[in-house]
Formats: structure tokens, sequence, C-alpha cells
């Protein structure tokens, strides 16, 4: 059964019609047509997915998106661009924390939400935080230290 | 070289019923390498594809440095039929040794060629001139390179023999340029063909059985129920093939889940995994001999110190972290797909031929995928795509590969049996008896009937699958044959390469058959070296005569404070080392473990690796593959392995498939050893071969045991830790 959904997606509305069963990810790529949250499994179990609702990083492939119709969606987009990029983008290019680079969205986005409540995780906290994310390239160690850098960089243009 | 307006990356625009270079003659061209522009911008050709490992940032550094213009000038498109050379595939860790070399000549080429123009232009000595940053100068006139093509046809062969710049004094190569592919990735850019949206796209899945064969036969299924779902346009079935096409890319996925629950399929019976090794092992194969001294068995027989032993690794998955995604549109005649091909001209050859088409009626464009590692579903989804695209002309069809489809459906690295018998006597290697047995590469890619691609085995008038023997069974070579690194006598080399599925389908995987190989010689040498009491990397540098990796080694071995425990203390070093023959890189390490002996698990603590790969052009992008690579090596020795059950594999997500998490990372450490006056080798796939068997040595430094079977599971360990109190009681 379609319904429409009003979603709030890195701060504007976006109209959708879909069926209520409909996962997050499907809309923010298909409707919104953003790239940064990405299909990897579909299952909750990579988090290449993973955006933040309301700050706190949810897997949106298993996620419905009309469960989500009163959060505050944020997106990789959300965080910053190229010109203007958050401390955690600017340290994931800085470090070169990335290879192929598909897993990076979830990467950040669930290091955002560590950061946001451990302002100076140390190298467990971010490791634990990661715990679920999954990178097949093995970038695992600049990915840590991408993540310990933005911590430190108090330069707060986000 | 007339001002070129370069179609934008990615997007396929007008038709074209062009192609990109393909003949050597033509491929001689400057202009098949490199455009230039009228604002300046240089824009390089390449047939090798990027799939994260920084090839792109590579090649604009050479271009850059031979041509003197600035970095950010530099784009390189998309690999593209229309467009680009061919170049054959990008495999064998080969893109920087050819494609390299290619638009490194061309460069210099062109640098040659528009100082001559200069030189006449402004009627000076080319000897008076300078180039900057794309402007040539006399000292006190200037001209661009763009001033001096436009309007102007250049029709330059590449000779080979321009002068290339001194390594010794580069701007840019050997140079830590930051990747430019990455800004765009991690803000949410256009970066892979999962983002390629066009007007008028159309939603598509398709529906086959949890198995990669051939022989799979579809009983029935209730189409009439998954046309009435919302948004479906069609279901499409050819012979065994199915697919269902929507509008929107949710009604594709209901649609195809109430397919697969109605849908009816008569499956082979595979063998039991357990009985994996005996079925690889009987299988029809053909055999040969990589090399012989004669007189093996007999140097067998005399010697002081024999060891024999068996050893083996199971299938084991590429597992791309993003499953594979392609894009086809039929305009008029014209084919056109978007994938993440590692060969444009390969899969075009295969597409046109199944469809039988003409090629240049096909037009293939990469567009990156998440990384590949080898031969994953890239190439088939890009045929799904192509199927279905032609049942709804006009309509881009967008196909998109659950995380169950890739682990079922992907090629996976091929299993391995190993054999070994080798002796020694007085500290030196007398004799080394190897034989094997492995399951075929599916050849890439089809023709004469044949096809590469999944799909095509299974529609009405379906291709046969087209096995390449020895290709990637054969890195036992370097043993064999490369002087120098193995430098013993008394060789022989035996290969069976099976030619049926054994029982599933193969593919090359990173580092290929020398994952497996390096293994079992590693653990040998290992094994060895502990008879004759002498430290393993002395016995190793008592036969590796090539000064090169000489010092790869003794690199490795100072840099990790080589000591070997007494065991067994649960904690042990073990050494690797590698040579890659044809992509010319070197590679050793030691790895440190610790093993916790109640539950069996291993534990990788460190790595300290140390490599070769001739000119490095990115040494963080080379450093960033190294780490890479260790770690996936790491992953696929400890955790990996696929299992099919009944007539399925049922490996098919990450909780039945786990790889290495954030909590298992071991410290790295990477020590590079540039060679700016050699050329330059092949970096991606020399981490692979050295990790199972220095993992393996070092399990035995801190336990006592060996163990013989990849993945080194936990339960393997405490069974031989078991065996061992056994032996002993």
């Amino acid at each position: 059964m379609t319904e429409t959904l009003r979603l709030n997606v890195n701060g504007q509305i976006v109209t959708v019609a879909t069926a209520a069963t409909t996962p997050l990810l499907y809309v923010l790529r298909n409707d919104c047509r953003l790239n940064g949250p990405r299909f990897g499994c579909g299952l909750g179990q990579c988090g290449a997915c993973t955006v933040l609702a309301d700050g706190a990083p949810i897997r949106s492939c298993i996620v419905p998106a009309r469960s989500l119709s009163h959060a505050k969606i944020v997106t990789l987009e959300g965080l910053g661009t190229v010109a203007r990029p958050h401390r955690l983008q600017r340290a994931f290019i800085r470090h070169q924390a990335a290879q192929c680079g598909y897993c990076i969205n979830g990467m950040i986005m669930t290091a955002k939400a560590l950061l946001d409540s451990n302002p100076h995780p140390t190298e467990a906290d971010i490791k634990a935080a990661l715990a679920a994310n999954l990178c097949r390239c093995g970038t695992h160690l600049r990915i840590v230290r991408a993540v310990q850098s933005a911590a430190a960089d108090t330069d707060k243009s986000e | 070289m007339i001002a070129f307006a370069m179609k934008s990356e990615g997007q396929g625009l007008a038709q074209s019923a062009t192609s990109g270079p393909t003949s050597s003659a033509a491929r001689r061209r400057i202009d098949a390498w490199l455009r230039l522009s009228a604002d300046g911008r240089v824009t390089v050709l390449t047939g090798k594809s990027e799939f994260g490992q920084g090839i792109r940032t590579a090649l604009i550094q050479i271009v850059a440095e031979e041509l003197d213009v600035p970095l950010e000038a530099v784009t390189v498109a998309c690999p593209d039929t229309d467009l680009s050379p061919s170049e054959g595939d990008t495999s064998r860790s080969f893109s920087i040794i050819e494609s390299g070399s290619a638009v490194r000549q061309a460069a210099a080429q062109a640098r040659s060629f528009l100082l001559s123009l200069a030189s006449r232009e402004l009627r000076v000595d080319e000897g008076q001139l300078t180039v900057r940053d794309g402007v040539i100068s006399d000292g006190s006139r200037h001209l661009s390179y763009a001033d001096l093509v436009i309007n102007k046809r250049i029709d330059q062969e590449v000779t080979g023999h321009a002068p290339t710049k001194d390594p010794l004094r580069s701007r840019f190569v050997g140079k830590s340029v930051p990747r430019v592919d990455i800004p765009a990735k991690v803000t949410g850019g256009v970066a892979y063909v999962q983002d390629l949206r066009l007007d008028g796209l159309v939603h598509a899945r398709v529906i086959r059985p949890p198995i990669d064969r051939p022989d799979i036969v579809l009983e029935g299924l209730d189409v009439a129920g998954a046309i009435r779902l919302p948004g479906v346009i069609r279901v499409v079935q050819n012979g065994h093939f199915v697919g269902v096409i929507a509008h929107r890319e949710e009604h594709a996925i209901v649609a195809a889940e109430a397919l697969r629950q109605s849908i009816r399929w008569n499956l082979p019976e595979l063998p039991a995994l357990t009985q994996l090794e005996e079925y690889l092992r009987s299988a029809s194969c053909v055999s040969s001999v990589i090399r012989d001294d004669g007189a093996v068995s007999e140097a067998l027989a005399t010697a002081k110190h024999v060891i024999n032993a068996s050893y083996f690794v199971p299938f084991q998955s590429h597992g791309s972290i993003g499953p594979s995604c392609a894009v086809a549109h039929v305009e008029g005649e014209t084919l056109t797909v978007w994938c993440s091909t590692q060969s444009i001209f390969g899969l075009r050859k295969d597409v046109a031929s199944f469809f039988r088409m003409s090629e240049e009626h096909v037009r293939v464009i990469h567009m990156e995928g998440a990384g590949c590692y080898g031969q994953n579903g890239a190439d088939d989804a890009a045929m799904d795509a192509c199927l279905l695209a032609r049942e709804v002309p006009g309509r881009p069809v967008r196909v998109q590969w659950r995380r169950q489809d890739e682990f079922a459906w992907e090629a996976k690295a091929p299993p391995m049996s190993m054999d070994i018998t080798a002796g020694s006597t007085d500290g030196k290697i007398v004799a080394f008896d190897y034989e094997y047995w492995t399951g075929p590469n599916v050849s890439r890619y089809g023709s004469n009937g044949s096809s590469t691609a999944l799909p095509a085995w299974h529609v009405r008038e379906p291709a046969k699958p087209f096995f390449l023997q020895g290709a990637g069974s054969n890195l036992s070579r370097v043993l064999a044959n490369a002087p120098g690194f193995y430098s013993f006598p008394g060789k022989r080399i035996r290969q069976h390469v099976s030619t049926q599925f054994v029982p599933l389908r193969c593919g090359e995987m990173r580092g290929v058959s020398a994952f497996g190989h390096y293994f079992a010689i590693q653990a040998t040498i290992d094994e060895l070296a502990a008879q004759e009491a002498i430290d393993p990397i002395q016995f190793t540098l008592d036969f590796t005569d090539d000064k090169r990796m000489r010092r790869v080694i003794e690199a490795v071995a100072e840099a990790s404070h080589w000591v070997r425990g007494p065991a067994p203390s649960g904690h042990g070093q073990g050494f690797s080392s590698f040579f890659y023959d044809r992509p010319n890189s070197r590679g050793a390490c030691v790895v440190n473990v610790s093993v916790d002996q109640s539950t069996g698990q291993v534990k990788v603590t460190r790595v300290t690796a140390a490599f070769d790969v001739g000119r490095i052009i990115n040494p963080d992008g080379v450093r960033n593959q190294m780490e890479g690579g260790i770690i996936q090596a790491i992953s696929r020795t400890l955790c990996e392995e696929v299992r099919f059950e009944g007539q399925a594999v049922s490996t098919l997500d990450w909780g039945a498939y786990p790889i290495l998490t954030f909590a298992d990372i071991p410290d790295i450490e990477v020590i590079l050893i540039d060679q700016p006056e050699e050329p330059s080798g092949g970096a991606g796939e020399t981490q692979a071969p050295i990790i199972p068997g220095a993992i393996a040595c070092g399990i035995f430094d801190a336990l006592g045991v060996r163990l013989r079977r990849i993945p080194f599971l936990p339960e393997r360990v405490k069974e031989a830790l078991a065996a061992r109190a056994t032996v002993s009681a």
C-alpha cells in the first residue's frame, strides 16, 4: 500500500509516495538522489548504509522510511561538502583513509555519532564503535587514525 | 590535436559507432592516450579500471611529470570502448607496468613534439626553451600548449624514444599525491556505478538459486502473481534465466522476493563439504609437469632430513563490500552497458558474441564498483543488465545484486590441495617435490559459443562456460623457474587443473594461486629449517641470491626484532617471503601471533613487512595497498571458507562468512624500498602470498603445532593441540 511520507533529510522536507515497508535507503538514494548511504547488504550487517536519525546511527537498509517521519535525518552530504568539509571528512581526506571507499559512508556517519557523545575517544573506543562496520579492503588502521585526527581537530567548522 | 571536448565522465551521451584504439598501430598514436584541450586541460585515456587501488591518480602523476603540466590540469577518462585504448584487463598487478608505461611514453612524445613546434614558431633552438606548467618559454616569449595545438592536428606516433624525465629529479612521481577520487567518496559525490542515474531508469532483480553453475533447471514459477504486484513492468523468463523489471527499486525487490517464494528449481546435488578435497583430487583434470630436475626421488632418499605434508585451501569469496551492479540501455542498434568490469574490451567481445551483435554496436563504459579483488560478479551483473535491457528497448535497466546473490554467484577463489615432500642435508635443501590440485579459473572472455558470464549459461540458447587451463594456477613457476629466489636443486613440480566445476565456479582472486602455493612452500621451508636447527630467515637467505630480495628480507628481519619464542608460550613469530615474477615485486613479512590455547583463537598482533615494487609512483598509495592487502590476507587465513550443502552455497551473508573486523586488526609496519631507477613493478598482489605461511609459522613458534588447512579456525588449533598431546602422552 503506497503512502505519502514527509521526511526531514539534511534539513529539507521531502515528500515521497512509497509502500509502508520501503527501507529508508531506497528513498534516500532514488527519491532524494543522495549518494552517501550505500547498499552493502540489505541485512543491517555491514553499515555501509548508515545515516543519522536524531543524531543516532541507524542502518537505513533495514529501517522503514515510514518509521522516521518525525526524525531529523542526516546523511554524509549533510555533514559537509568538498568545498566545506566536516572535520571528519577533512580527516579522511588528509589520511587518505579509503581504498575502494565503498564502506566509508558508514565509517564517517558512525564516527560522527561517536564524537558527538564522546569527544575524546581512545583508540579502543573508536574500534569498539566501529566493530560492526565492515571494510573488505583493509583500510581499518587509516580509518582509526582519521577519526582520532578529527577528534583532535578543534576547527569547529561543522 | 584539435581542441577536444570530452564527453562527461560516466555518462553515455550521443550514440557512437566509433571504437577506441584496439590495434597496436592505433595504440601507437599519441592521441590514443592523451588529448589536449583549448583550455590547457589534459585528458588521459586508459583501458585500465580504477577500483580503489589508486591507478587513476598514479597515471595523472606520470602524465603531469612528463608533460610538465600541473597535476590539476590532468584528468583520467573512464575506460570506455568508444574512446579508450584496449589494454587487456586490469589484473595481474600490471596497470603501472602497462598503462603507466604507455602514457609516460605518449606524454614524453607529446612534450617533445610540442617543443619542436615551439622551436619552429619562436625560431629558437629547442635547447633554449624551458617548459613549466604547460607553457614553453625562451625567457621572454611564452607559448602555451593550447596556443601551439589549437586548430592543428597532431598525427604523431609514440616512438618510445622520446626522452623521459630523470627519476631522481621528479616533481610528482614518487610523491604521495592525494588521490583524486577520495574527496567525492567522503562527501557523497557520484563515485560508483551504483550512483548512475539516467532519465527513465528502471530497476531490475535477477532470480537464480544460490548456486553458480550452468546445470540449473527452472521447473516452475508464478509469473502471473508477480506481474500483478505494484510497479512491475515485466517478468522475464528466458530458459532458466529469470528477472523482474519494475519502476521503483522497492517494487523490484518485492516482486523478486515473491518470485523466489514461488519458484521451483531442479538443482545438482553437490558433494559434501567434508569431501571437497577428495572431490577436487579425483576430478577430471589437465595434468602437467612444470619442472622436473630428474632424480628427485633419489635425492630425497639420501637426504638427512625429509618432511612430507599436505596442505589445503578451500573456496574463498572475493566479498566485495558493494554487491555487483550494472546499468544497460538499448537505443536503436546500440547496447550500452555501464559496469565495473576489469576489461571493457573483453566484456564487449563476450556480450557481442553472445547476442550475435557486431562489436561496434556494443559500448562498455567502466564506472567504479566496490573493490573487486579479482573476478567478482561485475561481468555477470553486466550481462544480466544487457539481457534485461534488450527486453525493454529504450529504457535504461539497472540491475543490483543482493548480498546473498554476490556470495552465491561470484566466481570464487578455487580450492587447492598440495602435497610436498622435501629434503635437506647439512643446512641445504636438496630436493623439493611439489604436487598440487586446483580448480579452473573460468576464462575471461568468451568467444566461439562460450561466455564467461553466468547468465549466458542459463538462457534458452546457452553459451558454454569456458575454462582456462593453467592461468592463475601456475604461480608455482616462481618456485620452478625464477633464478635467484629458490636457488636449490632437485625441484619437481606437478600440477593438476580440473576441467569441471569442483563443485563451484572458480575465478581469480588477489594473489591467485600464490596464496596457497606460498603458504605450503613457506611452511615447508620453516619445517626443514627447524629440522636443521637453522633460523628460517637465515635458511631462506642461504638459497636466495637475488640482491633486491635479500634486502627486503633483511629489512624485515631487522625491523621486526625477529626472535623465535620458546614454544609453547602462546606467542610467536613467523616469517615468509614472496617474489611475484611478472609484476616484478618482492615482499617479505614477519607476523607476531598470539594464541589463546583454551579457545584456540589465533590473533595476529603485529605485522612487519617490507616490499620492493621497483619505482614507486605514489608511496602512500602503495602503502595503502600493502596495509589493505595484508589485512585482507589475514582475514582469509584466519576466518574464511565458502561452504556449500545439499544443492546450494550456504555462506550467503556476513554472519556465515565473517571477515576480520576492527577488533582484530594488528599493528602494521610497512617498509617500502623504492627503486627509482628501476622500472615500476606491480604492488597489488604481493601481500596475500606472504601472510598465510607467516601466520602458520608463527603458530608453530607459539605452540609447536603446524596448521596445514586454511582457515586457521579455533577448533582446528585445538584439534592440533589435542593431537600433539596425544602423541606425546
